[in-house]
């Protein structure tokens, strides 16, 4: 491959997964909100469920989601998997959002 | 006994207080209560645990108070200015195996004795074993609030909890009337939006018409699922409702289940539900145990979308969505303060046109998750809540240790045994 490409791939690479970390970060940062603990605490590839998110609270995030991101992942046909962890959220939100 | 200086009530408590004077207007003496069964693996000792109740309720002046208005008119809740301890009677039945839910129907529609708002029962049933229930009064405990007290009771008698560090009691807080005031103002306009599009003029369908006679008890019908037809059930929830879509799942059974009683079958108009939603953050404290912290979402369903399971429950989750959104159940607790105000027989008047297709109560994992009582362990935890009259059927939902407990409440006289048999079904089946 030559060396202009791979370089630009790299770019693309690296932009992506700023983007991705920023997503994270900024869900991490407001399922902390909802729960009223340390963002800290949080971990990204672990269930929702067992940080202690309920229907409410779910709902809650996905407002969020709605109002930062134009997405309404409420209506989506998302699975289980798409959006059961802080991980699997960002990056279903990045594909929806460049979708 | 510490911090006797009186607390004051806010909306929501409000509201509570004087739902529950009509129905005791209604009933002949039997509020708003509900109760609490933990079916326990061995046979507790009556002496011991009234012992220990008794000792524990002398940390809680709380349970000694009553309604009362400051010198400005507004409500709160006064503990007598003289040292009495708070007594809370423990009682013994031995049952018959096959008495033993009819005997805990009786318990929750038995009165309290005045200043009374706790009640343990100690069952046993002649197979063995225990059962130890708690009749409680919704003005002092809401349903989390009161597992929270019977944590609090159980690390108390497990001696993890020494009497001088039992912080439970409510602080007597300093509010600030001026800004509660103009919250509530502001509040008016989403209560009343969402009041508007959902309660008025929906044709509402209704069945208890008869179950609101003077004096009719309550009765329930409960389903345990076992861990298999839990995980079934759940599944049911992700595929069709998704991931922690729980409650929205749970709305549309009872919808369901709603629409199999005889005479809803066919009808056309709207099915108007509220749904309790707890508002306590998810950091535990004591502190949250006394009063409530309950608010409401309300639900219309037009009859016309029951044949449709998947856009039943979309409906639903589009409803969850917009009023989660527009903060609904913070704006009606805070509305409900401006009620605080209102003398206590014109609200009453007010809320004798609050009424309900059913209601829908939906406690989630328990705090005993895992857990024992009084060095027993746990088989089952299910709470069993009288329905008002105003409301006339409840559905309500609760989990313990990996299995769901399904349940339906009704005044009597509002249901046929075969309307509860298919109602039942209906619930499992969804």
């Amino acid at each position: 491959m030559p060396s202009k490409m791979r370089s630009m791939n790299f770019s693309v690479q690296f932009q992506g997964t700023g983007v991705m970390d920023k997503t994270e970060s900024e869900l991490k940062g407001r399922i902390a909100e909802i729960l009223s603990v340390n963002a800290e605490e949080l971990k990204h590839d672990v269930p929702l469920h067992t940080m202690g998110l309920d229907s409410m609270r779910m709902v809650e995030l996905l407002v969020f989601i709605e109002t930062k991101y134009g997405i309404d992942l409420m209506a989506s046909d998302m699975q289980r998997e798409d959006i059961a962890s802080i991980t699997a959220l960002a990056r279903s939100v990045e594909r929806m959002k460049s979708a | 006994m510490t911090k006797r200086a009186p607390i004051y009530l806010d909306g929501l408590d409000w509201m509570i207080h004087t739902m529950c004077r009509m129905t005791m207007r209604n009933t002949g003496g039997v509020g708003n209560a509900s109760q609490i069964v933990l079916q326990l693996d061995g046979k507790m000792d009556a002496g011991s645990f009234a012992a220990s109740v008794q000792a524990f309720a002398a940390e809680l002046p709380v349970l000694n108070g009553r309604l009362s208005r400051d010198r400005f008119f507004r409500p709160i809740w006064r503990m007598p200015r003289n040292l009495s301890v708070p007594s809370i009677r423990v009682e013994v039945h031995e049952v018959a195996d096959a008495a033993v839910f009819q005997t805990l129907e009786t318990l929750v529609n038995t009165p309290f004795e005045p200043g009374e708002y706790v009640v343990f029962h100690l069952v046993y049933p002649s197979a063995g074993d225990c059962l130890l229930t708690m009749v409680f009064d919704h003005r002092l405990l809401d349903a989390r609030g009161a597992e929270q007290f019977l944590l609090l009771l159980n690390r108390f008698i497990a001696g993890g909890t020494k009497p001088e560090e039992l912080d439970a009691m409510p602080e007597p807080q300093n509010p600030e009337w001026r800004r509660e005031i103009r919250e509530g103002f502001a509040s008016a306009r989403c209560v009343g939006e969402t009041v508007n599009r959902n309660v008025i003029g929906s044709g509402m369908i209704r069945v208890d018409e008869k179950g609101k006679a003077r004096g009719n008890p309550g009765h329930f019908r409960l389903r345990t699922l076992n861990e298999d037809e839990t995980r079934t059930w759940q599944k049911r929830v992700d595929r069709d409702a998704g991931y922690l879509m729980f409650m929205p799942y749970a709305l549309a059974s009872a919808c369901n289940a709603f629409s199999q009683i005889k005479a809803v079958k066919g009808r056309g108009g709207s099915f108007i539900v509220p749904s309790t939603t707890d508002l306590r953050g998810t950091t535990f404290s004591w502190k949250n145990t006394f009063f409530n912290y309950c608010s409401l979402f309300f639900f219309k369903i037009n009859t016309g979308l029951l044949s449709d399971r998947s856009e039943l429950i979309a409906h639903l989750k589009t409803q969850f969505f917009n009023q989660t959104k527009a903060g609904f159940p913070q704006c009606f607790q805070r509305f409900m303060g401006l009620t605080r105000g209102v003398p206590i027989r014109l609200f009453q008047l007010m809320n004798r046109y609050n009424k309900a297709s059913f209601s829908v109560g939906i406690v989630g994992s328990s705090l005993f998750e895992g857990g024992a009582f009084g060095g027993l362990g746990i088989k089952n935890l299910f709470h069993l809540p009288l329905i008002p009259p105003q409301v006339g059927i409840g559905f309500f939902f609760s989990q313990i240790n990996g299995r769901l407990n399904m349940g339906v409440s009704w005044r009597e006289g509002s249901l046929t045994e075969g309307d509860v048999n298919a109602v039942e079904n209906a619930l499992y089946e969804f």
